[in-house]
């Protein structure tokens, strides 16, 4: 399947002679949640301005739909939500998002009908009244991502979506993000909230100094390191011989348990026997998996 | 683009400029209609009362009324046309849905347009009115006999003289991207720079380029004032100014379609 968002090679030098991004290259297939991870200055918002055209690549190609992205074959087609959403002061939020239903070519019922889904989508339809300078900055955010929707578009484009909102309000944009999944719109979006991402996001890449670290599948980013925990709960009258047996692994005791952290599966076979022999009961074996923080904390630094 | 038009027509019709201007108007319109007796003979003004018959004045004083009070009105204009043409740089760049229009692929160009003409139709809509009842009333006034085109001359200097300034304003808006920087140099031009120009422009060749790049404001006013007072109408001073609004306009939305948002 050709990817509906393709950048290549894409490099920027702003005048100031500083290079934003560096020979970046990412595919983005229809349907996926495609998360751009980095820190703040990584390059994440210049490389999404450059997909959506705001600014030109000094280098690199960008196709959005499979075509060269000066056709415009994206128009009408895509939502966009900038990094900290504004609108004008002394609108309402109906306005703002009839306003842009408008430009986006919706009319008459179609278009009330659209206002009031994407609303209700976002929990702003009750306050749909209110004036914009009166909206605190998750309903702002909301509003945002309200607006990118009202036209039905086929990719999603959100910088940082879910900053500055509360728990209640990141699970009902993640859940809504991910109706949008199912209903096989393509999401591509700039985070830095590594929990969400690990949820939302089919593939993530890293940017760091304007180079993309790695990109893949969570499990291609994420291997598995096969470290594996293993609890026991040991009598008093078996510690010492239990420890002695276990002396070659990483063992830590908590009263009359044992924690030991084994890596590889022959090592978790070996510690199992030896607790087996001692008739110990086995409280629980589980698998050690790095977070997205551990894996991006590392490449961060491998990069450095 | 009709839809960026209306909306910021809208805007700009409800901003305090023009809300100052409609008060005015209506002050004026009032003052004419019930305070101000005009005296014809056959089509030809020649006498105006003011509140009472004591108050008759004859065409030399009343002429050079209205040429103070339109130079003075000139200076209050272009003065509000240079804040008024500064800002529009500065607002469009800084609109905070113009990332969002612009990924619904609409073109910068389009958004340049009808955000220049939501500004430039809000600001002459009320000038148009306000001419077209002053014509009415004298019309009226004038026993349902009297055509006097003088209002429409008038609208007809106020809208171009405002297209000038303010596409000129705005053009240097967008290069020195900062506002403030941009009224200062239009204070200085226009309030400084073109009235030594105008009174030197034929005795010196560089300086008769200088003036005639730079639109005068003045030289409209001018030139529609000798037409209120049926002189003779020179269509080059009138094609300069228009020609020089459609070289800014051109340059600044080339200059806003290249900018990186």
């Amino acid at each position: 399947m050709k990817p509906v968002i393709q950048a290549i090679e894409v490099t920027k030098v702003y005048r100031n002679n500083i290079k934003a991004l560096n020979a970046v290259t990412i595919e983005v297939k229809r349907g996926e949640i495609f998360a751009l991870l980095g820190v703040n200055g990584a390059g994440k918002t210049t490389l999404m301005k450059i997909l959506l055209s705001l600014i030109r690549p000094t280098s690199g190609d960008v196709y959005i739909f499979g075509a060269p992205v000066s056709e415009g074959r994206w128009k009408g087609r895509i939502g966009y939500l900038p990094e900290l959403f504004r609108a004008p002061e002394n609108w309402r939020i109906v306005e703002v998002v009839e306003f842009l239903g408008r430009l986006s070519g919706l009319r008459g019922a179609e278009l009330k009908q659209r206002v009031k889904f994407v609303l209700e989508a976002v929990d702003l339809y009750e306050e749909r009244k209110r004036i914009v300078k009166t909206l605190s900055k998750g309903m702002m955010l909301r509003l945002g991502l309200a607006q990118a929707l009202i036209h039905k578009p086929e990719i999603l484009f959100l910088d940082e979506p879910t900053e500055g909102l509360d728990p209640v309000g990141r699970v009902k944009i993640r859940r809504l993000l991910l109706e949008l999944k199912n209903e096989g719109v393509t999401i591509f979006l700039n985070s830095h909230l590594l929990s969400e991402v690990e949820i939302l996001a089919d593939r993530i890449g890293i940017l760091h100094e304007g180079r993309l670290v790695i990109s893949g599948t969570l499990a291609e980013v994420m291997p598995n390191n096969e470290k594996y925990r293993v609890e026991l709960s040991v009598p008093p009258e078996k510690v010492e011989g239990l420890r002695t047996s276990l002396s070659a692994f990483n063992l830590s005791q908590d009263g009359l348990n044992f924690i030991i952290v084994v890596e590889g599966i022959n090592a978790l076979s070996e510690v199992l026997m030896i607790a087996k022999n001692f008739s110990v009961e086995i409280k629980s074996v589980a698998p050690l998996r790095n977070t997205l923080e551990d894996v991006f904390i590392s490449y961060i630094k491998g990069a450095e | 683009m009709w839809q960026i038009f209306v909306k910021y027509f809208f805007k700009h019709f409800k901003s305090q400029i023009i809300l100052i201007c409609l008060i005015a108007e209506v002050v004026i319109i009032t003052l004419f209609i019930f305070g101000v007796k005009l005296e014809f003979i056959g089509e030809n003004l020649v006498g105006i009362g003011v509140f009472s018959e004591k108050m008759r004045y004859d065409m030399s004083f009343i002429k050079t009324f209205i040429d103070t009070v339109t130079s003075i009105l000139f200076m209050i204009f272009i003065f509000l046309y240079i804040v008024g043409g500064s800002e529009f740089p500065s607002n469009l760049m800084n609109d905070p849905l113009l990332g969002v229009i612009l990924a619904l692929g609409v073109t910068r160009r389009k958004i340049y347009i009808s955000r220049f003409l939501g500004l430039y139709l809000a600001y002459i809509l009320n000038a148009l009115v306000f001419s077209l009842l002053i014509f009415l009333i004298i019309f009226f006034k004038g026993n349902f006999k009297v055509l006097n085109l003088a209002p429409l001359y008038i609208f007809l200097s106020f809208s171009l003289t405002f297209s000038v300034v303010e596409l000129f304003i705005s053009l240097i808006g967008i290069l020195t991207k900062n506002s403030l920087v941009s009224s200062v140099f239009g204070i200085l031009i226009y309030f400084f720079l073109l009235p030594l120009l105008f009174a030197h422009k034929d005795t010196n060749l560089l300086i008769s380029i200088f003036y005639y790049i730079i639109p005068s404001a003045y030289a409209v006013k001018d030139e529609f004032m000798n037409l209120i007072y049926g002189g003779d109408f020179s269509l080059f001073d009138f094609v300069i100014p228009l020609f020089g609004s459609v070289v800014y306009f051109t340059i600044g939305m080339e200059i806003f379609n290249r900018k990186e948002i």
